[in-house]
């Protein structure tokens, strides 16, 4: 009971709080706001900006870390190896990673460097302050946590069902199609919105390695402009409820197409 | 299934370019992740670092004047006494819910 109380009081009421406000604007009617975002192309826009950088990446990331938690399913001394430095990243968060990336990715980084004295640029290649530094910045946090999330499903699967597979015969390719993926769908759909929420509400990446301006001017960044530089926290409000509410049409859309794609018994696995 | 059994299936080429590809790609995350920490760690110790591999001079000054102008000691201080308070309201409001 303690534990819906302390759930309703800091969640439950700040978000209500929060959409209340949100129709109390500065001026004109409740739904100024509102109206407001999606009449100037540079408020509704950033919703489009984000998805390009939050669905790529989630994909690529998330079609990545799949085949490789798969390769190191059987409990071994390299999946505690590569799952310790795999933490790393997250634990250190998300500046010092932006200003790590900022100087290895810089035009005098090693990135660069390496680069240039193998033959393989003629000048150094723009990696940051761009599309891609965001990309990049997004990996490093979504790979790692999409690879735990993916590893700690893998392994959940009994190993008695590969097996029965490969008494009749079946490679790791069919075991993997037949017997792994249709377990595994619940978890990846978990995965997948997991990541994509975090990429979509990106906020620190964007500002130091993106270009804020233009390409990578995100949802996030709209809100904190809204509430730090114009102080209408009505409209940042207005703004946050957008994002969310995106979020939870991705979402709604992987998990109800998991639900489509998806009819077996869920028996040996968790999640 | 013991490996002298001649019914084991040897691993196809496609097999071990697979698994390959799959270390090449870790080993070149693993590689950058590193590259990305290892330089927020030099550039902390350089004096200056413009166009070269490494800087060109190495000091601590950049801690100490960090430890002396935020004041690190109580901010640090006053960061446990925060992790303190949410690991013990966590474990208060946590355990009865689960």
């Amino acid at each position: 009971v303690p534990g819906i109380l302390v759930v309703l009081l800091l969640f439950i009421y700040p978000f209500l709080h929060g959409l209340v406000l949100s129709f109390e604007p500065k001026e004109g009617g409740g739904l100024a706001n509102y109206l407001r975002f999606f009449s100037q192309p540079f408020l509704y826009n950033t919703i489009a900006t984000t998805l390009w950088i939050a669905i790529p990446t989630t994909l690529v990331n998330v079609g990545l870390a799949l085949p490789i938690a798969f390769g190191m399913r059987r409990n071994s001394a390299w999946q505690r190896v590569l799952t310790t430095i795999l933490v790393l990243p997250i634990t250190l968060g998300t500046v010092l990673i932006a200003q790590g990336l900022l100087t290895y990715l810089g035009p005098q980084g090693w990135v660069n460097r390496v680069l240039i004295e193998s033959g393989l640029a003629s000048s150094p290649i723009r990696l940051t302050h761009n599309y891609w530094g965001v990309f990049l910045a997004l990996s490093i946090a979504e790979f790692p946590f999409a690879f735990l999330l993916i590893l700690s499903y893998v392994t959940g699967i009994d190993p008695a069902l590969p097996r029965a597979a490969a008494t009749l015969g079946a490679g790791p390719g069919r075991q993997f199609l037949h017997v792994y993926l249709p377990l595994l769908a619940p978890g990846l759909a978990i995965t997948f919105c997991l990541c994509f929420v975090q990429a979509f509400s990106v906020f620190p990446s964007a500002v130091l390695l993106g270009a804020s301006a233009g390409p990578t001017r995100v949802i996030a960044i709209a809100a904190y402009t809204a509430a730090f530089e114009e102080y209408d926290y009505s409209m940042a409000l207005a703004i946050a409820m957008i994002m969310g509410a995106v979020q939870l049409i991705i979402v709604g859309a992987v998990l109800a197409l998991r639900g489509a794609v998806y009819r077996g018994p869920a028996s040996g696995a968790k999640g | 299934m013991s490996a002298a059994a001649p019914s084991v299936p040897r691993r196809s080429l496609g097999d071990r370019l697979w698994s390959t590809a799959m270390v090449v790609l870790i080993v070149f995350f693993v590689v950058n992740v590193f590259g990305v920490i290892t330089s927020v760690i030099v550039s902390s110790f350089a004096t200056r670092w413009l166009g070269t591999w490494l800087p060109s001079g190495w000091t601590t000054r950049c801690y100490s004047a960090a430890w002396a102008e935020f004041q690190l000691d109580e901010v640090l201080l006053v960061t446990m006494e925060i992790v303190f308070m949410v690991v013990v309201l966590s474990i208060v409001i946590g355990v009865p819910a689960a």
